[in-house]
């Protein structure tokens, strides 16, 4: 009997035993947080709040009306998506103040995008930088944003119509630098070390609310065509918030923020971001229109690839540097509205070498702005500069931030066109002036 | 049961490039990029050439006594004296060693991925891998080294050659860095990184010849040397030189930039298995031979019953230092600068005793 | 209390260890031939000096002395045959209590020849014997042909009646009673005659049995579709059938002190490893047990480690997957009773190979094996990567995933641990209660039940439909396996990755794969490490175990198992293959 009770007690410790091992993981154990107990953070915005403050807003998804409703949308949008604003010393700190009143704890591993505004980043951006790069929460394919209004009146006007979640809205949005070229698409990675870094300056997506409510409002004021001594606005010589247009999306992204360290010190307007996009090989392919050369009222609309990384080189005369930079580009005819035909060897020259004209000529443009008025090398012509120099020292003794102010600027661009599409020869119409002339 | 173990050739080359290249995940990346700037990876190549030739003397000391490792050298140069002299070097250096790289080890997944658990709850879990392992004994850990560290290796390349596209080729320049003398002079102290080729010493009974013990080495120093290289190669590509002093854990960092389309973004958290199967790797093999070489110093048959107390002693100098400054200053100021000292300089000295009082039974050259 | 005071000494403070010899390690052949000479000279404990006798083929006997006969008030324990023919009767008959027992039948008859008679009696039993043998074959003769023989008063009976009456097939005599009695129990018709001092036993074998049938477990779409069956001279037929090669030896033996089963050890003599022969052997022949019924019991009495989840032997029910086995060097054990045989030494690999593998093309092979390590990986470690993943590291999923999973989490009460302990044991009941289901309604009830309750589990928000899915996969990958026993063992790991990964994350996960790749390492089959020919790396891994490389390249039997002729095939074993004689000539 004693053996048996024995028997039973040891085993009764086993099992106790058992089950307390049982029970930990059940409850998980430090760290364990479900996926329905984090509320997940799309987008973060920085704004000037009174001295020693800062605004953050940050726009949570609503993760239950994602997934659950997916023909819930309605007009604002704002179903799936939850914005709350504090105002605050630090970004830590805010983030500790907006789980108070929200009921999850907040995640930022899923943040697509930053943004600052204008009047933030004129000041400096800097004591919030390194607080991003110390975070492990902060992933560097953020996108960094300067947003020309400010930040929380453009981070709650995005109401995505064609998206379920606001995510999917940003990376798709902000990725659009690959097939249009008016947007650089700086990520925290780029920006942050760009700050930081001798050889190049850091370059921010500008962002804003478009400020015509309705059609009859649009004009053509604010472009930046008159500055270029152009006779008309293209489609790039505006910046974010000018557009002529009118659509239910009230936001865009148009044009960059140049910074120099960690202040902001102008803006580039869309072409002018193109080129910035070609001078650093990041350049995809977008639609551009030029000026037909025999028809000055009518245009002809390339579309232009880059073939191959831009060609630079770097020399030292007086202290002063000399830039020799040569952008090589291919592209295809995607419209001639004057009906000439050009498609023929003996006649492609012509819009070839206008076409290229023009480019340079404003690469040319930008190029100066951003040397004599920026003083900024957003170009990373600094990164060329070294092959100059053997040792660390010595770099650090050329100064470049200082010397490229005085650079100069020898471009060359190549365009050479390759297809015509589906046409092989323009026909021109009855009406057409072409058509009077004959058939030459 | 020791001297029925035989380890291939295979097997003991992996497990000396897991235990050289284990560093890599933590700041050894760090530690070369401070010391050229720019110029890492000319200093790593450097640092391979200058481990190869302090190999190639101590396979003179090795080849006068086959078939023995550094204990036995100790004996047969010095009797008890010298037994004992080897074998307290050989196990304060590595208990030195181990302790900081435990440390190191819990403190990278405590930042990266497991943040609010307390150390000594992660610490458990590793000593309780450790005390398994040791108990299965030596000829487990080495054969379970082949089969997993090909694998974790292949992926960390993978990782590199995937950030590709965003590498900038001009971030490694100006060439040389801080300097040719930081690189050279102050460089061949950081012969450091391979001080762990002093576990090859103690396998020498296990392997089947001389022969064997040379290839073995050579081997596993080249292709260690391949991985430092790349590593640093390719971080310097993708990080401009003053802000890569930043980063704590480079190659986190460099798994943290990986995103290949919408879908593959956010995986290194993924990736930190490979590098926690590293670091238990190392660490119970490392905890393994500092148990082996104290029975061998001291003449003890048994070993298990000494895995217990060794591993409570590693866990409490673990947590010694009260906050990651002062372990990593240990790192930098002591690890790297002296730790060459017991692999490289220490068999020289050997050799130089040897040829001087003619010991040893094979013809010394 | 002292019980559990004793376990925790055991496992947490150091004993020193006992005169416990190595482990066996299987070697190559010739330093064993020293090391036997070595052990020859010395003198050896009386155990060992046993074992060595048990090698020569009378086994049975010392089976039958190691037997404990029970105190039976009986009178003479009779050991040989007597020379009256009543006390052998009355022996028979007390031993077999043949009042009771009415399957046990004794025949009297009178053999008469020409000028003398004898009293003889038969003793059999109904039902395991052939009535027609014994009719025609044994009673037909000495009852009605004894008068067409000569001899008078032959001097020795029993051999006149063995060269000269009897014609049966196969008979032989004996002296000992333990003997017959054994061979009584198998089925065989005793005889004894008066006034002789030995019986002859008749083999009339004629046991019921299943006839050879499809296989059940081990189901495949190209090769032989026969499986063994219950009795062992049947199952050793159908790989003689196999494998015509006089080098098969079929060793025989008993196991098992009161049900005597038989059971036979089948190697190639000029392939398997002599050490690995003795070893099986030692084994088996050291077993004291009571009742062995089954090639499962005996299994787990042979194997290495019995605390380990993963099989150390392969137990298959197909001939032609043994026969390939044997001629690669390994040893098979056959029991009677069982139509699963064992097969020694394995490794960690070959439990993932499913018969079929040798009789298919390449390309499709190795493919299908990588599956199956898909399989493995998804099955073992899915559950517990998600509870990892979802709990600790959520920024590893995609954003979209992210916010749907989250959103259908919603309305659910339990922790996703706990939602997966649920699922796992829910599928874990059906798939036992399918066992147990008759016939067709079985498996097709599993499958619906298991969707049905999936379905309605999510429908009432106490599970998320994500989870049904993993659980699924999980299920289906663990049957995409070949081998049962390790889709057993991998429904237990499974569960501890799933605590590991709710308690510290991939962390936990890892560890956990840690601990698990070493206990593989260390573990042997018969000798060989069980992760052979990785580690410890042997020569030709490419060519049968994750990949399968095609037959012409495999030139050599896998080498951890020390076959005694390693080479299978030679270079170029497709003689027609870029040959420069185009003509075949007749043989």
């Amino acid at each position: 009997m004693r053996k048996i009770l024995l028997k039973v007690h040891s085993l009764w410790f086993v099992v106790l035993g058992i089950i307390v091992c049982l029970c930990i993981p059940l409850t998980g154990c430090y760290d364990a947080r479900e996926v329905d107990e984090l509320g997940y953070v799309m987008a973060i915005g920085l704004d000037k709040g009174e001295p020693g403050y800062v605004k953050m807003t940050l726009q949570l998804a609503i993760p239950k009306n994602i997934a659950g409703g997916g023909g819930e949308k309605s007009s604002g949008g704002n179903d799936t998506s939850l914005t709350a604003t504090v105002e605050t010393h630090s970004i830590p700190v805010g983030l500790n103040v907006i789980n108070t009143f929200l009921s999850r704890q907040l995640s930022l591993s899923d943040a697509k995008v930053i943004v600052f505004s204008e009047e933030l980043a004129k000041k400096s951006l800097e004591p919030y930088l390194h607080s991003i790069a110390r975070n492990k929460d902060f992933r560097p394919n953020m996108y960094v944003v300067v947003s020309r209004t400010s930040a929380e009146e453009y981070i709650k006007s995005v109401a995505p119509k064609l998206e379920t979640n606001p995510s999917k809205y940003y990376e798709l949005n902000f990725n659009s630098f690959k097939y249009n070229g008016f947007t650089p698409g700086t990520t925290t990675h780029d920006f942050y070390f760009d700050i930081e870094s001798l050889d190049k300056q850091a370059i921010a997506i500008l962002a804003s609310i478009n400020k015509f409510s309705s059609d009859k409002e649009i004009n053509l004021e604010a472009s930046t065509y008159k500055e270029k001594n152009k006779p008309y606005p293209f489609m790039g010589d505006f910046k974010a918030g000018d557009l002529p247009r009118d659509s239910d999306a009230k936001t865009e992204i148009m044009g960059s923020a140049v910074f120099y360290g960690a202040k902001m010190v102008g803006e580039l307007d869309g072409a002018q971001t193109a080129y910035y996009l070609m001078t650093t090989g990041k350049y995809n392919y977008a639609n551009w229109s030029f000026t037909d050369p025999k028809h000055p009222d009518m245009f002809f609309s390339l579309n232009i690839k880059q073939s191959r990384k831009p060609e630079i080189q770097v020399e030292l005369v007086d202290g002063k540097p000399i830039i020799n930079l040569k952008i090589n580009l291919e592209a295809d005819i995607l419209s001639i509205q004057s009906g000439e035909n050009y498609e023929i060897p003996e006649r492609i020259g012509e819009i070839e070498s206008c076409a290229a004209g023009a480019l340079n000529k404003e690469l040319m443009l930008t190029l100066d702005k951003c040397a004599k008025q920026f003083h900024s090398d957003i170009f990373g012509f600094g990164k060329k500069a070294k092959y100059l120099v053997w040792t660390w020292d010595q770099w650090e003794k050329m100064n470049w931030q200082y010397i490229f102010r005085y650079s100069q600027f020898n471009t060359e661009v190549s365009l050479k066109i390759r297809r015509p599409g589906l046409i092989i020869r323009t026909v021109p119409s009855s009406s057409s002036d072409q058509s009077k002339k004959g058939s030459q | 049961m020791k001297n029925t173990i035989v380890i291939g050739e295979k097997e003991a080359t992996w497990f000396i490039i897991n235990m050289i290249c284990a560093k890599i995940v933590l700041n050894a990346i760090h530690i070369l990029e401070d010391s050229a700037g720019s110029a890492g990876w000319i200093l790593s190549i450097y640092l391979v050439i200058l481990a190869v030739i302090g190999f190639y003397i101590v396979l003179k000391l090795f080849k006068i006594f086959p078939g023995k490792d550094i204990i036995d050298i100790g004996t047969e140069i010095g009797n008890s004296f010298g037994r004992i002299v080897m074998g307290l070097i050989f196990i304060l250096s590595q208990l030195f060693v181990i302790v900081l790289y435990f440390r190191g080890f819990l403190e990278h997944s405590k930042i990266v991925s497991l943040n609010v658990s307390p150390i000594s709850f992660i610490a458990t879990f590793f000593i309780l891998c450790m005390i398994t392992a040791c108990f299965f004994g030596l000829e487990s850990i080495v054969r379970l080294h082949y089969l997993w560290i090909p694998i974790i290796f292949t992926i960390l390349i993978v990782i590199l050659l995937l950030t590709l596209p965003q590498c900038q080729f001009l971030s490694l320049f100006p060439l040389f860095g801080l300097g040719t003398d930081k690189i050279f002079i102050n460089g061949a102290l950081k012969l450091s990184i391979y001080q762990e080729v002093i576990f090859l010493f103690l396998l020498p009974p296990f392997l089947v010849s001389f022969d064997k013990f040379k290839s073995v080495g050579y081997k596993a120093i080249a292709f260690s040397g391949f991985l430092y290289t790349i590593s640093v190669l390719f971080f310097g590509l993708l990080f401009p030189y003053p802000s890569a002093t930043e980063a704590m854990f480079p190659i986190f960092d460099t798994a943290r930039i990986l995103s290949l389309g919408r879908l593959f973004q956010r995986l290194e958290s993924f990736f930190s298995i490979i590098w926690i199967m590293t670091a238990i790797f190392f660490l119970s093999s490392s905890m393994y031979f500092i148990i082996y070489a104290f029975t061998k110093t001291f003449k003890l048959p048994y070993i298990k019953p000494l895995i217990i107390p060794t591993a409570i002693l590693i866990l409490n100098l673990t947590l010694l230092p009260s906050s990651v400054f002062i372990s990593a200053k240990i790192v930098t100021d002591y690890y790297y600068s002296y730790s060459w000292i017991p692999t490289f300089a220490l068999p020289f000295i050997l050799l130089t005793i040897c040829i001087i009082f003619r010991k040893g039974g094979k013809q010394n050259a | 209390m002292n019980k559990f005071l004793q376990v925790l000494n055991k496992m947490f403070l150091f004993q020193e260890p006992t005169n416990k010899d190595e482990q066996f390690i299987l070697k190559e052949y010739e330093e064993k031939k020293e090391e036997a000479k070595v052990k020859a000279d010395q003198p050896q404990p009386p155990s060992e000096e046993k074992k060595k006798q048990m090698k020569k083929p009378i086994k049975i006997e010392e089976a039958n002395k190691n037997n404990n006969q029970p105190d039976k008030k009986d009178k003479k324990e009779l050991e040989k045959v007597s020379q009256t023919l009543e006390d052998n009767l009355n022996y028979l008959k007390n031993k077999y209590s043949v009042d009771i027992n009415t399957d046990v039948k004794t025949r009297n008859f009178d053999i008469v020849l020409k000028d003398s008679a004898y009293k003889a009696f038969i003793i059999y039993i109904d039902g395991i014997t052939d009535k027609t043998q014994i009719n025609n074959n044994i009673l037909q003769p000495l009852m009605i042909f004894t008068s067409f023989g000569e001899a008078s008063k032959p001097e020795n009976i029993i051999e006149y009646i063995e060269r000269k009456l009897i014609t049966q097939y196969q008979l032989h005599k004996s002296v000992d009673y333990p003997e017959i009695l054994f061979n009584i129990n198998l089925g065989s018709c005793i005889l004894f005659v008066e006034g002789a001092n030995e019986a002859i036993i008749f083999d009339v074998k004629s046991w019921e049995h299943r006839t050879v049938n499809r296989p059940n477990t081990e189901i495949t779409i190209r090769g032989p579709q026969e499986s063994f069956t219950e009795v062992l001279r049947v199952n050793t037929a159908l790989i003689r059938k196999i494998l015509r090669n006089e080098n098969l030896v079929v060793e025989s033996m008993v196991i098992g002190e009161r049900s005597k089963t038989p059971c036979s050890v089948i190697y190639l003599k000029d392939l398997a490893n002599p050490n690995l022969i003795n070893e099986v052997n030692r084994r088996l022949t050291s077993l004291k047990i009571d009742y062995a019924g089954d090639s499962g019991i005996i299994e787990q009495l042979i194997e290495e480690n019995t605390f380990v989840p993963n099989p150390q032997v392969i137990n298959t029910e197909r001939p032609d997957r043994v026969a390939s086995y044997l001629s690669e060097g390994r040893v098979a054990i056959l029991v009677d009773g069982n139509p699963f045989a064992l097969v020694v030494p394995i490794t960690f690999f070959n439990l993932f190979h499913s018969p079929e593998d040798t009789y298919m093309r390449f390309p499709f092979v190795t493919l299908i094996r990588f599956i199956r390590v898909i399989a493995l990986t998804a099955s073992l470690l899915l559950p517990g990567l998600y509870v990892a993943i979802t709990n600790f590291h959520q920024e590893m999923i995609p954003t979209d995933l992210l916010l749907s999973i989250a959103g259908a989490r919603e309305k659910v009460p339990f922790p996703s641990v706990v939602e997966i302990i649920i699922m796992e044991l829910s599928f874990e009941l059906i798939r036992e209660a399918g066992i147990r289901m008759p016939g067709t309604i079985g498996p097709t009830l599993g499958i619906i039940g298991a969707l049905i309750l999936g379905q309605a589990a999510v429908a009432a928000t106490i599970v998320s439909p994500i989870l049904i899915i993993i659980v699924a996969v999980t299920g289906i990958g663990s049957l995409a396996i070949p081998s049962y026993s390790v889709s057993l063992a991998l429904r237990i790991e499974r569960f501890a990755y799933i605590l590991l990964g709710a308690v510290a994350g991939l962390l936990g996960i890892t560890l956990g794969l840690f601990i698990h790749g070493i206990t593989l390492a260390s573990l042997k089959s018969f000798g060989v490490p069980f992760l052979a020919p990785f580690s410890p790396r042997t020569s030709n891994v490419l060519d049968d175990t994750i990949t399968r490389m095609p037959i012409w390249m495999q030139e050599e039997r896998p080498d951890y198992i020390n076959p005694l002729d390693i080479a299978k095939q030679p270079k170029i074993s497709r003689g027609w293959f870029n040959s420069k004689n185009k003509e075949h000539k007749k043989q």
